[in-house]
């Protein structure tokens, strides 16, 4: 596992992605392929915590469309929380929330799944 | 490092990003530059010199991007210069809202978005693509 980014157990029903540092191009082809063999494996939904996330490109963006879709193809919902803002400010340029649920804070992400 | 402009040349063949953001961030580091400024150039030079080298069809190995910068007070000039086939970002069709995990081009729409000036030029056989960032606060905390 990358040491940008722990993967763990919320409950039964969920899994909490902790990534952190620079989601640059190098990180993200380094953590992309064991998240998804990671997420592959399981059947929960996914928390994707941000907070310690200090950067974003459009990998990364490419990277949570692309974990978003195959989970809904499996029929698991993903929620992203605790952007900083100007990693919000990223997500808000290339209309990410169209494509990825987003929430600032954690229970707001665990409510949102609750409701599905 | 001084407090005037400086100049650095990356070659795709010896990880030219990381490079780039090591040459970025100790000049950043050396004028103490804020946080907007600090993410938005890494992002800049992010996306412009993967375009160059990452995205290129056949990217020699010997392809070089030049990367100029200055600060003044709160503002930062970046410069990026490469010998490609020209290629205008600033011109480049755009992702659609809600474009699919596939469709291209958020880079150059985050570029676009993210810099407060973005001029392109081809001169002499060079692209020459020109930023300026200004440190203001994020989009979220302005309001």
């Amino acid at each position: 596992m990358h040491e940008a980014m722990k993967v763990l157990e919320e409950d039964g029903q969920t899994l909490r992605v902790v990534l952190s540092g620079r989601l640059d191009s190098s990180t993200v082809d380094e953590i992309e392929p064991a998240l998804r063999a990671r997420l592959d494996d399981g059947t929960q939904h996914v928390l994707v915590d941000l907070r310690e996330v200090s950067f974003a490109a459009s990998m990364a963006i490419r990277m949570f469309i692309a974990t978003a879709r195959r989970l809904q193809q499996l029929g698991r919902q993903m929620v992203l929380f605790g952007a900083q803002p100007l990693v919000r400010e990223v997500f808000e340029h290339v209309a990410l929330d169209d494509l990825v649920a987003i929430v600032p804070e954690a229970d707001q992400a665990l409510a949102m799944l609750a409701s599905r | 490092m001084d407090a005037g402009p400086c100049a650095f040349e990356l070659c795709a063949d010896d990880a030219p990003l990381r490079r780039g953001w090591g040459h970025l961030e100790a000049f950043l580091d050396a004028r103490r530059c804020g946080a907007r400024i600090r993410f938005v150039a890494g992002l800049l030079l992010e996306e412009a010199v993967s375009n160059i080298f990452l995205r290129a069809e056949h990217p020699p190995p010997t392809c070089r991007v030049r990367l100029h910068l200055d600060a003044q007070g709160d503002t930062l000039e970046m410069c990026i210069e490469d010998e490609g086939a020209p290629f205008d970002p600033c011109a480049a069709a755009l992702p659609g809202r809600s474009a699919g995990g596939a469709e291209g081009g958020r880079g150059i729409l985050l570029m676009r978005s993210m810099a407060d000036d973005m001029r392109y030029a081809r001169r002499a056989g060079t692209n020459r693509l020109q930023f300026l960032v200004r440190e203001r606060l994020p989009i979220g905390d302005a309001r």
